[in-house]
């Protein structure tokens, strides 16, 4: 059983790594598109109210290097604050911030449980009278983002439910998977519920299992924390076949489109990838287009008469 | 593609009643596309308006300027919207055979 | 009693209209306009149009030419020909230019319903199902997913919701592709980034790239005309020069100033073009340009090539080959004339198509720089070769901003520095800037009148505009005062002029509507007689 709990857990990340990996690079690869950039761009200088760029366009090239983490940073934020949702989508957003709080902690805690394996590995025991400062703070931390993680997660898988089932317009979109997204987060978050209550206060054996999963050497745990770790891994595997990647697409969506607005100068990147792709053929079947010929060739044949006066 | 009868012509029109083939056109088709908007009797101003217009779509393939209209005829805006209820675009040309007029105009 | 949708509704009953609009459950509007039964409303209509056309949505036609197949082996055609089309939607040949964006607007929708308050279409209708941005893009999805993915006809059974394709999918989906503005507010509002005027566009490309079929207000007397001809109205070039000149004359007898438009000047620094449009409807427009270059001693020309005096671009509305065939058109003509810059006129679209959509459709010497009208009437008012008396402008005005200059190009300020400056009575509407609403003819809709088309675009669409820009007034809404909405795009301009016909904003509230070009040469020292006229023009 427990070396079947190890192997399990291994496989739920490699697999759940290796899909998000597979998508993003996909995504990734697709050429590039005409410019569709949505306004305002928030690290132009202008975003305020709109662009630094077609307002001003020498001011805006100086500022060039701040992009990335402007965008990232803001982005950030909004996946921990939600705060579109909050503006515009009150009632959903009281039940989807808690679900998605409880997804961000769940990662949390168990990103603190590997830290904390490696802390235990390293001779510090993490309890909360250990005698080295890390690993009482890592004590505390893995027992705060555990709790809260369980109890706003399961508070809005039931308060998503609800809300699906009661607002006219969602339920009209909704879907079978949807509800049983729902129910099977819900059964996650109330399993690590009901093995803190019952089996593992503190979290010891947890921590103790993420100790022998990095060391190799499978500790045995309470049925209820057995339940708990083959659901959450069943969770990761099963989270890519769900729309979850707009946890990571979403900086796509913002990053590649909405505030793309790399600019195409002579002798370019842009330009070269561009040249590229106007050599691909078209075969779009409406008669004005004429296909069988690629794009640049569609485009230059439209030799335009000499002035009819 | 829609039909209608005027002046004892059956006439291909778009979904508005322009005639889409102009040439068909004749002076009993302009006097009934008045009568069906309540112009029973066209007068002398009336064709003057039409005859221009007409002669300048063939001409130049499209409608002229309302100002060119004015200019030409000497009707202000508003005496043209006396002699054709609905204006000069949507009357006016109408009565004339030519095509509406489409793209950002 | 309002009628709730679901989504696989739009499968049923092919013949049948799956539901109407009553003007009463519309957004009302403050008076003296909340009386609707005062108005026409939506034309129903006539049996004949009923047995001839395809009215199966909303009890309004925009493309009297959608040919409603004869059996049930053209039906299945017709199916397989969307198929096709979803298929190379989605190769990267065949739609390079909007892959990635498309997949990503396709497959990561949380259907949080968010993106239904931001649309103007929607709140205007009462909130009917489907104008909401999720409804045909939910569906369109549901359609790839079904049709598209590996095992997705089981899935499709399995998860419930499954879209038929038949018929009556496919022509109400073309219809409900022209129910929006691609005014992209639903885009902005989206915590994830999907863009529901994407894929609104993308359907509209499908129809039109594998179909054939597109409004011919767009497509055949619209780029197509204009590839040949020279401009969508028809104008060609010795007309629009006749024009040109006929209308110097009549501006350098009513001004009293001389004004003269340069064309063809080769090496001139600066290549304005107008949208054609604007030379046979707002001649004012047009020549308020010539004063103010003349004056500030711009070198500047226009052009008399096939395409080169007619800046608009449909292409960006349904088409993309269109799209880049007009844009590469018309910086070869800039390439050929040796101008330095391209200055677009005030046309929303032509700044959205020709700045930063076609930016990656051109290579070599057809990079030439492009610029926004903004900011080059910013640097000419600014510039102090001008003398202004912004007295002369003592009017309530407020801005109507085009949503392809603000949220789609980023362009908010220079605008409202002008109007600031020259304005003493400027007032924001709001929401506005990158927030505005559209006017209710963005998409193209504003070109397109088929059948009982405008009633809808007057009604239902343009109401939120109508209502904000009522509001702005609220202070001096009577017909006493003069008020002025600049509205610095064609297209938008021409949807304003439906609006106002329609409600009658001019008789009962004093409103005109007008360009910003207009504003600035009203307040010039020079010009001695108002420039801007307050009488009915059209
Ligand atoms: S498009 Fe965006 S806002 Fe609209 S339902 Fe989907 S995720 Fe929500
Ligand atoms: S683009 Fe504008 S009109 Fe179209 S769905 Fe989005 S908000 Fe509505």
């Amino acid at each position: 059983m427990s070396l079947f709990l190890v192997v399990l857990t291994y496989f739920a990340y490699v697999f759940i790594i290796a899909m998000y990996v597979v998508k993003a690079i996909k995504i990734a690869r697709l050429p590039l598109h005409l410019r569709w950039e949505l306004y305002p761009v928030i690290y132009e200088p202008k975003s305020k109210y709109g662009s630094g760029f077609q307002e001003d366009e020498k001011g805006w090239r100086k500022s060039q290097g701040k992009k990335l983490r402007k965008g990232i940073l803001y982005l950030l934020k909004e996946n921990l604050r939600f705060n579109d949702y909050f503006k515009s989508n009150r009632g959903y957003w009281l039940v989807l911030f808690p679900w998605h709080i409880g997804f961000i902690l769940i990662v949390a805690f168990h990103i603190l449980c590997f830290f904390g394996a490696l802390v235990i590995i390293a001779g510090n025991p993490v309890t909360a009278n250990s005698v080295y400062v890390i690993g009482k703070i890592f004590y505390y931390c893995i027992l705060i983002t555990g709790v809260f993680s369980f109890i706003a997660g399961a508070f809005g898988s039931i308060g998503l439910i609800l809300k699906r089932q009661s607002d006219k317009n969602l339920k009209a979109f909704a879907t079978p998977q949807n509800y049983f997204n729902y129910i099977f987060t819900l059964i996650v978050f109330l399993s690590g519920l009901y093995a803190w209550i019952f089996a593992d206060p503190t979290f010891a054996q947890y921590r103790d299992f993420w100790r022998g999963l990095l060391t190799l050497s499978p500790v045995s745990v309470e049925p209820a924390t057995a339940v708990h770790i083959i659901l959450f891994s069943l969770f990761l595997v099963y989270l890519p076949f769900t729309r979850s990647m707009h946890y990571i697409t979403k900086f796509f969506a913002f990053f590649w489109v909405r505030w793309d607005d790399r600019p195409n100068f002579r002798g370019s990147k842009v330009e070269r990838n561009i040249t590229g792709l106007l050599n691909k053929p078209v075969t779009w079947s409406a008669p004005h287009i004429k296909s069988g010929r690629t794009w640049a060739e569609i485009t230059a044949e439209e030799k335009y008469h000499e002035k009819t006066s | 593609m829609a039909k209608m009868q005027l002046a004892g012509v059956m006439l291909e029109v778009d979904e508005h009643g322009f005639m889409q083939e102009t040439e068909k056109w004749n002076e009993d088709i302009a006097r009934a596309y008045g009568a069906k908007e309540g112009i029973n009797e066209l007068t002398e101003d009336h064709w003057k308006a039409i005859n221009y217009l007409r002669s300048y779509y063939l001409a130049n393939g499209i409608c002229p300027m309302i100002r060119r209209l004015i200019k030409e005829t000497g009707f202000t805006l508003k005496k043209l919207y006396d002699l054709f209820p609905e204006g000069p675009a949507n009357s006016a040309c109408k009565w004339s055979g030519v095509p509406k007029a489409t793209g950002c105009v | 009693m309002k009628k709730h949708l679901k989504l696989t509704d739009i499968s049923k009953d092919g013949d049948e209209q799956l539901d109407e609009i009553n003007i009463d459950e519309l957004v009302p509007l403050p008076p003296p306009y909340d009386k609707g039964e005062e108005l026409p409303g939506i034309k129903q209509l006539t049996d004949d149009q009923r047995e001839r056309l395809v009215c199966n949505l909303d009890g309004v036609v925009s493309y009297a030419a959608l040919p409603k197949p004869a059996n049930k082996e053209e039906e299945e055609k017709y199916v397989g020909q969307f198929i096709a089309g979803l298929k190379k939607l989605l190769s990267k040949e065949n739609n390079w230019t909007f892959l990635q964006p498309l997949l990503l607007s396709i497959d990561y929708c949380a259907r949080c319903q968010t993106c239904n308050d931001a649309c103007p279409v929607y709140l205007a209708s009462g909130e009917k199902d489907f104008y909401r941005p999720t409804y045909r893009s939910e569906i369109f999805r549901r359609i790839i997913n079904k049709y598209i993915k590996p095992a997705g006809k089981l899935r499709a059974k399995l998860g419930g919701g499954d879209i038929e394709l038949n018929w009556a999918t496919i022509s109400r989906l073309y219809e409900l592709s022209y129910r929006c503005n691609l005014c992209r507010r639903c885009a902005q509002s989206c915590p994830m980034g999907v863009d529901n005027a994407l894929i609104t566009r993308e359907l509209r490309k499908l129809f039109s790239q594998e179909f054939g079929w597109a409004p011919k207000e767009l497509h055949e007397k619209g780029t197509v005309l204009q590839l040949e001809v020279g401009s969508p109205t028809g104008l060609r070039p010795n007309v629009a020069i006749d024009n040109l000149k006929f209308l110097d004359e009549e501006f350098t007898e009513s001004t009293g100033i001389r004004v003269e438009t340069p064309w063809d000047k080769e090496g001139a620094d600066v290549l304005l073009i107008h949208s054609a449009g604007d030379i046979i409807s707002f001649p004012e427009s047009v020549i308020a340009f010539t004063i103010l270059c003349n004056a500030a001693g711009v070198n500047w020309t226009l052009s008399s090539e096939v395409g080169g005096y007619d800046g608009v671009n449909y292409g960006l509305f349904y088409d993309d080959v269109q799209l880049a065939k007009v844009a590469v058109r018309h910086v070869q003509i800039a390439r050929k004339l040796r101008v330095k810059k391209i200055v677009m006129g005030e046309c929303g679209h032509e700044h959205k198509a020709l700045i930063t959509v076609a930016d990656r459709l051109l290579t070599g010497d057809l990079i030439i720089p492009r610029e926004s009208v903004m900011t080059f009437l910013e640097d000419i008012v600014f510039s102090g070769k001008i003398k202004f008396d912004p007295t002369k402008n003592n009017f309530p005005v407020t801005l109507h901003d085009p949503c392809n200059v603000v949220r789609n190009l980023g362009i908010v300020e220079p605008q409202r520095r002008i109007l600031r400056y020259l304005c003493p009575q400027f007032r924001e509407m709001t929401p506005h800037g990158v927030d505005n609403y559209c006017c209710g003819g963005g998409g193209g809709l504003s070109v397109m009148s088929d059948v009982n088309f405008t009633d809808w675009k007057v009604n239902v669409s343009g109401r939120m505009k109508f209502k904000q820009i009522l509001e702005a007034f609220a202070d001096r809404l009577g017909p006493e005062v003069g008020k002025y909405v600049c509205a610095p795009c064609l297209n938008c301009k021409l949807q304003l002029r439906d609006l106002f016909k329609y409600y009658g904003a001019r008789e009962k509230s004093g409103i005109i509507y007008g360009g910003l070009a207009e504003l600035i040469v009203n307040a010039m020292v020079e010009i001695k007689k108002p420039f801007i006229n307050w009488e009915e023009e059209q």
